[in-house]
């Protein structure tokens, strides 16, 4: 309204009232606690989303607060069964974490208990100028927090800004997540899917390849926990995207371990990603399901559901045995001993690329992906076999894997441009391979699966070959506006950008 | 955003306690409510235990939105705000008058507050003048009410010459009885004679005189807030219905 000052604020540990109440007066602190504690639990999604965005999510009293910054808090009744932002009734919490994150469930990251106090501030007529509540927030872990919110009226504004100095003089912020997750939650790390390798200009090529897998590892290892209580799909799906990563850096990074070394390693690698296949493919369909019941007539869509109840019952299976494996004792010395080797990275068997400097080795390896993406696309016109579309697509993945990897040793902002530039194209041979991939599994269903006899399964396999006739139809949609895409992608800027980058002695001459 | 205007041109009435509990009656139906206190002895204000703003300057203040929506005042109730009076509204009348487009001045400033509030309520002075004008053609309703005596029939009387004299729609004039004693018999002649006479112009509640409302100054809060099943409680929620149907 009228009054400028902050809403919101965040005090480590407990508020001193007489600090307050000397802050404001002459006008008079009102306070009213609530007669007891109620219990909260801090809400994030495993990527912890909020927490970067410098957000925090409480529930309590059966309602959710969202609070940031110095801003009034968002709130809604929270869910009253489920786990994602879906399960929320309608409210403004609701829309922003559908927004942010709909495939991922909420975690607990704390808990502990939260009293809540009215305030007000009045006049010698006992008018009130300034509302407000404030939430003392405790942790089970013993730290504590205590929130501000203030709730100005129009047309006051001395006692919102007595307030604020008095918080202030108290060493109260901004709501700041990592504050209140040093109190609440001082054990969880914030987890980042695509850690970043750190860079001096001293590194060697090995040295990266190191710092990458084991960086890699360490995200595949953090996503465990969540594929065996299989909370939401995202787990697995960061759980394999991470060893896809380390298995690209040894392919990428070629001579950089001994070629022993690197063969032990891929292996090591191919059988830690076999196990998890079926389930990824099959979360896959799940989540297609509401897109593919759309795209076929109405009704041909009990057909669908008898593939989709097989796939369930499927998943249900895979995901047990993916959980046994990921709990197996094999998988644990699996797994320990890679993380081992890469710990102590002196007893691995080096290659001749090895003691290259990571910079120089980075812009050759680069430069030569760059290269070897524009010869595949040369050779692509309208009847070209879809495997070379397909070879295009993995050598983008490559590439852009790699511009990835290497990113922070760039100045600037051209590996991200680079990045952002390859999403069409990504998308566009992404699209069109997931459509191949889709139709050939359908196929081999109708093919293969045993609820495809009798009646039922004439209705399945109609509804089955009508979605993989518009499978078909997406598919080749996406195949032709490949060359589009990828004009677009390598515009006379963006080769500039990218020589540039891998050849700075030239582009500075 | 609706205007409405509590006015009569007789003191004494029951003019701003029907101005306040309406104004917290349509707070508490949810709509957001601005009540301004054009009254310069500023009762409403007392009321809400709102001061009025010092800063204020009457020369400027319908020519500066600004000015108008920055004297606001929350009041100790949820959706209700107050215009508080100033002592600048004393002059108000004349400076109304030397103006020339007052109404449109008014009607403008008004508009300038019509995002944040669903209705505004004006409670007026008690005497017929440009201001008063003004707000007749600014409102959507102008709610009277009237003592059942003779000397306030006449004053309705010629409060109804004034809209005639105006061009004012009748339609606007919301009169209804108020300070009503059933123990006296000249104000049940005097309500069936007026209701024979004006049709349905009045509203049928019928506000009894009572302590509670002259308590107000006491509490320094609406009637509604402490006293609503009481009879005076139930006829202000009456004429809330009543009123908010028309409006």
């Amino acid at each position: 309204m009228t009054s400028s000052e902050p809403i919101g604020f965040l005090l480590d540990g407990q508020i001193d009232w007489s600090q307050i109440e000397a802050a404001l007066a002459p006008l008079r602190l009102v306070t009213e606690p609530d007669d007891g504690t109620v219990p909260f639990r801090l809400l994030d999604c495993h990527d912890q989303l909020l927490r970067g965005s410098g957000r925090v999510l409480l529930e309590f009293d059966a309602a959710l607060a969202l609070f940031a910054g110095k801003e009034a808090p968002l709130r809604q009744a929270a869910a009253s069964d489920g786990d994602f932002p879906a399960d929320l009734p309608d409210g403004p919490i609701r829309s922003l974490t559908q927004d942010l994150f709909p495939l991922r469930c909420f975690l607990t990251l704390a808990r502990g208990v939260l009293r809540s106090t009215t305030l007000r501030v009045v006049d010698e007529e006992t008018k009130t100028q300034l509302r407000g509540e404030v939430l003392q927030v405790e942790g089970e872990a013993g730290g504590a927090v205590t929130l501000v919110l203030l709730k100005p009226l129009r047309g006051y504004d001395r006692a919102p800004a007595a307030m604020a100095a008095g918080l202030r003089e108290q060493g109260a912020g901004p709501v700041d997540a990592e504050r209140v997750f040093a109190a609440l939650a001082p054990e969880v790390q914030p987890y980042v899917a695509k850690p970043k390798t750190t860079f001096t200009g001293q590194e060697t090529a090995f040295d990266v390849a190191v710092e990458t897998m084991s960086n890699y590892i360490a995200v595949a290892r953090a996503n465990e926990a969540g594929v065996i209580a299989d909370l939401d799909t995202e787990f697995l799906h960061d759980y394999r995207v991470a060893l896809r990563k380390l298995r690209s850096v040894l392919s990428l990074f070629k001579g950089v371990f001994g070629a022993v070394q690197t063969a032990e390693l891929k292996a090591a690698l191919s059988d830690l990603m076999q196990p998890t296949g079926r389930v990824r493919d099959l979360d896959v369909y799940l989540m297609e399901r509401a897109d593919y019941d759309a795209r076929v007539p109405e009704h041909l869509r009990p057909g669908l559901s008898v593939m989709f109840d097989a796939f369930a019952a499927e998943r249900a299976d895979a995901q047990a045995a993916l959980a046994n494996h990921l709990n197996s004792k094999a998988y644990h010395t699996v797994i320990s001993e890679l993380e081992a080797q890469f710990a102590h990275p002196e007893g691995f068997i080096r290659g001749a690329a090895s003691g290259v400097s990571a910079d120089r080795y980075a812009r050759k390896l680069i430069w030569k992906r760059y290269r070897k993406i524009c010869k595949i696309a040369a050779r692509i016109h309208d009847d070209t076999p879809d495997e070379e579309v397909h070879e295009l697509r993995i050598a983008c993945k490559k590439f852009r894997y790699l511009v990835e990897f290497f990113a922070p040793l760039f100045a600037g902002k051209s590996a991200k441009r680079i990045i952002k530039r390859m999403k069409l194209l990504q998308d566009n041979l992404g699209a069109f391979n997931d459509y191949a991939v889709q139709q050939q599994a359908l196929l081999r269903f109708v093919e293969t699966h045993p609820a495809m006899t009798g009646r039922r399964g004439v209705e399945a396999a109609l509804s089955i070959g009508a979605l993989i006739a518009l499978l078909d139809q997406g598919q080749r949609a996406e195949r032709a506006r490949v060359m589009e895409s990828f004009d677009r992608f390598n515009s006379p800027e963006a080769r500039a950008e990218i020589k540039a980058l891998c050849h700075p002695e030239e582009a500075a001459a | 955003m609706k205007v409405l205007a509590c006015y009569s041109n007789k003191g004494g009435v029951g003019k701003t306690a029907t101005a306040v509990n309406l104004a917290y009656a349509f707070a508490q139906s949810g709509a957001r409510t601005l009540l301004c206190d054009l009254d310069p002895q500023g009762a409403s204000s007392f009321y809400f235990r709102v001061k009025p703003s010092k800063k204020l300057k009457g020369a400027q203040f319908f020519q500066d939105v600004e000015r108008f929506t920055r004297a606001i005042r929350g009041s100790d109730y949820e959706n209700l705000d107050i215009l508080p009076a100033n002592l600048t509204f004393r002059d108000f009348d004349l400076f109304l008058a030397r103006m020339k487009n007052s109404r449109s001045r008014l009607k403008k400033a008004l508009k300038g507050v019509h995002s944040d509030y669903d209705v505004i309520i004006l409670d007026c002075p008690p005497n017929i003048s440009m201001l008063s004008e003004a707000v007749f053609k600014a409102a959507d309703k102008v709610v009277v009410p009237v003592i059942p005596t003779t000397l306030s029939e006449r004053s309705f009387v010629q409060l109804l010459d004034v809209f005639r004299a105006d061009g004012v729609k009748m339609t606007k004039l919301l009169p209804f009885f108020s300070m009503v004693q059933g123990r006296k018999a000249m104000h049940g002649e005097t309500i069936t004679r007026l209701r024979a006479r004006h049709g349905k112009r009045f509203l049928s509640t019928e506000l009894p005189f009572s302590t509670d409302v002259e308590k107000m100054g006491l509490h320094r809060k609406p009637a509604l807030c402490f006293a609503a099943t009481r009879p005076a409680g139930k006829a202000y929620w009456a004429l809330f219905d009543e009123v908010k149907a028309r409006l």
